[in-house]
């Protein structure tokens, strides 16, 4: 196992990188199916062979440099249901370094400090089944 | 992609911003054989640059303060001020022409002037500027 440099992660749409950014964080919520009752003595029981939900979130930050994602979030003809995406972790493995899926952009900020430069931040959730390879 | 820093070519944007003003600026502040001597004054002089990492993912990028020295002789503090005044004119939310970069703001952050052992004055004026590669 290596260390790796946050930069070299990538997010991609149709292969292409969407930005460069301050950080790229992404993380994955699987919401299990809370199977409690009166016998388990207030312990909380889970179920174990489903979940009732699972999705992928990611968000982006950094200095404002390109419209593109702005675009989508703030023009009303554009959708934000954004197909053929995929996220490459900075490790750049064999096997398994590439998330691929359809996600939805929920959010979008940009910020425009009098005495700095104007950055952004935008999430994206997943919709429907990812892969990883 | 821009590979060279710039240093070099923020202090040539500097000089020719600072030109203008129609004082000599230097890299370091002249020494007369006549230590007496006026001749030098008034002047400007770039001094310390201190350049800060500000990369994105993608592209290259400095985070810079450079303080602006401004050195001169007489009885009060007002022609020095006055340069001062005329420094904060050009750079103040300028722009500078750094080779290879793109310039996102400059901003002065703070000014000073203090007063010499041997009489003369000297200011200094920090500005705060953001380059990007491009």
């Amino acid at each position: 196992m290596a260390a790796a440099a946050g930069r070299l992660a990538v997010m991609k749409k149709a292969g292409t990188a969407i930005c460069t950014f301050k950080a790229l964080n992404i993380s994955v919520d699987h919401s299990p199916i809370d199977i409690t009752d009166s016998g388990n003595s207030g312990v909380v029981t889970l179920l174990s062979n489903a979940n009732a939900s699972s999705q992928i979130s990611m968000d982006i930050s950094g200095v404002y440099t390109d419209p593109t994602l702005r675009n989508i979030a703030f023009d009303l003809s554009v959708t934000k249901f954004l197909t053929d995406v995929t996220f490459h972790f900075s490790d750049a493995l064999a096997a398994k370094d590439t998330i691929a899926g359809n996600f939805f952009v929920t959010g979008y900020k940009e910020s425009n400090p009098d005495d700095n430069a104007t950055d952004f931040s935008c999430t994206l959730v997943s919709s429907g089944a990812w892969t990883i390879a | 992609m821009t590979t060279t820093a710039p240093g070099t070519a923020l202090a040539a944007a500097l000089y020719e911003a600072l030109s203008r003003i129609g004082i000599p600026v230097h890299a370091v502040p002249p020494q007369l054989s006549d230590g007496g001597s006026d001749a030098a004054y008034p002047c400007i002089s770039i001094g310390e640059v201190a350049m800060g990492q500000w990369d994105d993912s993608g592209t290259r990028g400095f985070d810079f303060v450079a303080r602006v020295h401004v050195w001169w002789r007489g009885g009060s503090k007002a022609p020095g001020l006055a340069i001062q005044d005329e420094i904060y004119s050009v750079l103040h939310r300028g722009s500078l022409t750094v080779d290879g970069w793109k310039d996102i703001l400059l901003d002065r952050q703070m000014s000073d002037v203090t007063r010499l052992t041997d009489g003369s004055f000297h200011g200094v004026c920090e500005y705060r500027g953001l380059l990007t590669e491009g």
